[in-house]
């Protein structure tokens, strides 16, 4: 079935081009999250949230729902991952955070270290503890 | 057998990418390149979206089985964002409108909005997962462009690039 030859471009890319565009700028013009609730980070564990913590406070959490346990740390207003035995460590290579809407991640163990997010009108309601 | 021993060959071949996708450096941890795509996409061109289904089922399945992650949140994310893309690609592509370019663009967000929504409605049942949208969706554009230009490249190599109208 020979018809004819595969093209890099065809003459509708200019309209998924222009609805990519608008989509572009809805994502990243509306999706700016608020302020925090305060300068505080929250632990999700299995889709629970389990810990409310402090980022003024420099501290070394050990979630001990995990074994070996997975080690958290809080220092200069942020918060990162710092030991976990997942395979692919993912998570302890997104760094730290400290603005709202960042996240840590963790898929394996189901981990989800957040920064509440306000609703504002603009964004979306994130916070579900 | 000719139609078998080439979808086999490209389940093999999109393997050989994933693996060699986990030694490249990655600017950011959690996002691939999705090089592994590029055999769904020559399936999708040279054979048809039933090829194109079967090489992305069976690679991430293979796949995950030789990573250990198989039937855990991580495999179903990647089976979500596999079909959802292989899903997405097919309709574009048998739109006849649309260049090899935005077909892989379209594949690309298409997958990382298929992992999203497992993770916030399934995997973590948290909608600030959300805010990795955009990140996501222009990673999505940057990979998809990259994998476009390769698929279509190694498809005229391979002198199967005739088979469109």
């Amino acid at each position: 079935m020979k018809t004819g030859l595969i093209r890099l471009f065809k003459s509708g890319d200019i309209f998924l081009a222009m609805f990519l565009l608008f989509a572009g700028y809805w994502l990243f013009g509306g999706f700016n999250p608020a302020d925090t609730l305060g300068s505080s980070a929250l632990i999700q564990l299995d889709n629970s949230i389990e810990y409310e913590v402090d980022l003024k406070k420099d501290q070394i959490i050990d979630l001990d729902e995990f074994t070996p346990p997975v080690q958290v740390q809080v220092q200069n207003n942020s918060i990162r991952i710092t030991q976990n035995d997942c395979a692919q460590k993912i998570c302890i290579k997104m760094g730290s955070i400290s603005e709202p809407g960042k996240m840590i991640v963790c898929v394996p163990k189901k981990i989800l270290i957040f920064m509440p997010v306000r609703n504002d009108g603009r964004g979306i309601k994130a916070i579900t503890g | 057998m000719q139609y078998e021993a080439r979808v086999a060959g490209l389940i093999v071949v999109g393997l050989l990418l994933f693996v060699f996708e986990t030694y490249l450096p990655r600017p950011i941890p959690w996002l691939k390149l999705g090089l592994a795509n590029i055999a769904t996409i020559i399936a999708l061109y040279w054979l048809g979206w039933k090829a194109a289904l079967t090489v992305s089922v069976f690679r991430i399945l293979i796949g995950s089985f030789f990573v250990g992650n198989l039937f855990t949140p991580g495999f179903f994310l990647s089976l979500s964002g596999g079909l959802l893309a292989v899903t997405a690609m097919g309709l574009f592509y048998y739109l006849r409108v649309f260049g090899i370019i935005s077909v892989s663009v379209i594949g690309a967000i298409f997958h990382n909005l298929g992992q999203l929504l497992v993770a916030v409605y399934f995997l973590f049942k948290n909608a600030v997962i959300w805010y990795l949208l955009p990140v996501l969706f222009l990673a999505g554009l940057f990979t998809g462009i990259v994998v476009g230009f390769i698929s279509f490249y190694l498809l005229r190599r391979i002198g199967a690039d005739f088979n469109e109208s």
